[in-house]
């Protein structure tokens, strides 16, 4: 299955597929992201955009299937060692590190290389850069929500991934948090990102690319405009479409 | 006055198993009842290195804290090995009871029930280190080098790690940091550095039997943490104090004997129950810390989740 070309390609999603107890999370499930840019990742709630996350990062084995990333094999390794290969993940819910402060947050998984006056010059311009330098010493559990997003943001960027993924990194933001964010993924356009997000004005705002995902399934995969722009997919989207909902809680209670 | 320098030897051998736990607890959120029998471990291979190789305390300590680490590695590992923070409690609980019974029964090392006794007097560079100010002297040392290392330890990028594994292992690893390596790290420096003060014990009493090394002694180092407040700087040293001073001050007051170890007990449980209301997060938790007040903010959608 690997070719010449592989090695070049940031994420390549072959034929995943993921199923619980008979339900069918993720059904042949082809994604490749072969260029730079923010491809958007939309459906229906329970659609399996969370569910192909993890099984991307490792934190789910997919029964079929495999991931490479520039050419390695990343379906079989291990979270640490897919984000050691430079694949990076936010959390819809957050995750940060509570009792730890902003700047620790950016610090984690950092090692030895903390010690370099570098990587501290980094992780200052990175706690400017996404407005979070005034809160430097907060502890994390303490920060107002839109300044906890960007801090997911910052703790994955400060790694310099070689490919980002984003789950709802822009979720109740207020604008101000939300222009931050945005500026901060436009600023990095050669960095091959995917970003799950409920809110298409968003989409709209960053993605070049839009792959739509319906029941466990890629439905749709094309230019943004164009991908909005369909009624089919807008009914499946609003409407009745997107039956898998309670494949993806099955999913998610397997976690 | 033989009693109080007895009394503060042990307390400082004392705060270092408090300093240990809390690097267990404070740093990386796991719960081990197994201190009390690394204390133990120490006290015993101190015990058996000055009867049959050398008096020397260096080489005591030295040998302490790498057989308290090596023998935490067969309980640890597979301990950790569940990501269900019980399964560490229960292993530790396991462990201290098979220990405890390998020093009652052990005749030809241990000398079971009647112990070990008789070594001579510890040295250090040569220099005769008896029980009392000498042993004070470098028992303070190396409780400042242990309490030290803890800090250091807890700051540096390996203890920024385990802390972000103790929040969240998920996000942690997410970001590349393997966290049941780092606990099993930790495990067996903090049974090291619970090693180290069964050497000052064996150095000050000069004589161990399986009745010190229990899981109460555990039970009583790990009030000693819960009392000083966990994770913080001063909290083991604090705890750690007032729960040697008790008892030790109470034999300067006059009770009956058959009272002593009533009024004991109820002044041990009543002054523990006393500042968990007063302060439930410890003694010195949250002191010296200042708090950045947070600007008011508002949590309000960017923009409504219709599109298309």
């Amino acid at each position: 299955m690997a070719s010449e070309d592989q090695s070049n390609t940031p994420l390549q999603v072959i034929a995943a597929s993921m199923g619980f107890g008979g339900v069918k999370v993720l059904t042949d499930v082809d994604v490749t992201i072969e260029g730079n840019g923010i491809v958007a990742l939309v459906g229906p709630n329970g659609a399996g955009k969370t569910t192909l996350f993890n099984v991307i990062c490792g934190a789910l084995k997919p029964s079929h299937g495999e991931v490479f990333s520039f050419g390695e094999k990343m379906s079989g390794l291990s979270t640490e060692a897919i984000a050691g290969h430079g694949v990076f993940r936010t959390f819809q819910d957050l995750r940060l590190f509570r009792s730890l402060s902003v700047r620790e947050n950016v610090c984690v998984g950092l090692g030895r290389s903390l010690r370099k006056k570098a990587t501290v010059d980094k992780v200052d311009g990175l706690l400017e850069e996404l407005d979070l330098a005034s809160f430097e010493k907060v502890r994390a559990r303490d920060l107002p929500h839109g300044a906890a997003k960007l801090l997911t943001v910052a703790r994955v960027l400060v790694h310099d991934p070689k490919v980002l993924l984003l789950d709802e990194p822009g979720a109740g933001m207020d604008i101000q948090a939300y222009e931050c964010l945005a500026a901060a993924l436009k600023r990095r356009h050669d960095l091959p990102v995917i970003l799950v997000e409920h809110n298409l004005d968003t989409v709209r705002d960053l993605a070049s690319r839009v792959v739509f995902l319906d029941g466990g399934r890629v439905i749709a995969d094309g230019p943004t405009d164009e991908i909005l722009s369909r009624d089919d997919l807008a009914a499946i989207y609003f409407g009745s479409g997107g039956g898998s909902g309670v494949a993806t809680d099955i999913a998610k209670d397997h976690e | 006055m033989a009693y109080f320098e007895t009394v503060v030897v042990l307390g400082i051998a004392s705060i270092i198993l408090a300093v240990s736990l809390d690097l267990l607890i404070g740093v990386a959120g796991l719960f081990s009842a197994a201190v009390g029998v690394f204390y133990g471990v120490g006290a015993y291979t101190a015990s058996i290195i000055w009867l049959h190789w050398t008096s020397d305390l260096l080489v005591a300590l030295v040998a302490a804290f790498i057989v308290g680490g090596l023998l935490a590695i067969p309980f640890v590992v597979p301990a950790l090995r569940s990501k269900k923070e019980v399964t560490f409690v229960v292993a530790s609980l396991a462990f201290a009871s098979i220990v405890g019974e390998v020093f009652a029964s052990w005749n030809s090392v241990t000398g079971g029930y009647t112990g070990l006794y008789g070594f001579p007097v510890a040295t250090v560079f040569g220099i005769q280190i008896p029980p009392g100010l000498p042993l004070v002297i470098v028992s303070t040392i190396l409780v400042i080098i242990v309490i030290a290392g803890k800090e250091l330890l807890a700051r540096s990028a390996w203890g920024l790690n385990l802390r972000a594994t103790r929040d969240d292992e998920r996000a942690a690893s997410s970001l590349g940091v393997h966290g049941s390596w780092l606990r099993i790290q930790v495990a067996v420096v903090a049974s090291g550095v619970a090693a180290l003060a069964g050497v000052l014990y064996a150095a000050q009493v000069g004589f161990v039997d399986p009745s010190s090394f229990t899981l109460g002694e555990s039970e009583l180092v790990a009030a000693m943490v819960v009392l000083g407040g966990l994770g913080s700087l001063y909290g083991p040293v604090v705890g750690a104090i007032i729960l040697t001073a008790i008892p030790a001050g109470l034999t300067f007051v006059t009770i009956a004997p058959e009272y002593l170890g009533l009024i004991e007990q109820t002044a041990f449980g009543l002054i523990i129950v006393v500042i968990i209301i007063i302060r439930p997060d410890g003694i010195m938790s949250g002191l010296g810390r200042v708090r950045a007040r947070l600007r008011p903010f508002e949590i309000s959608r960017r923009r409504s989740d219709d599109g298309f």
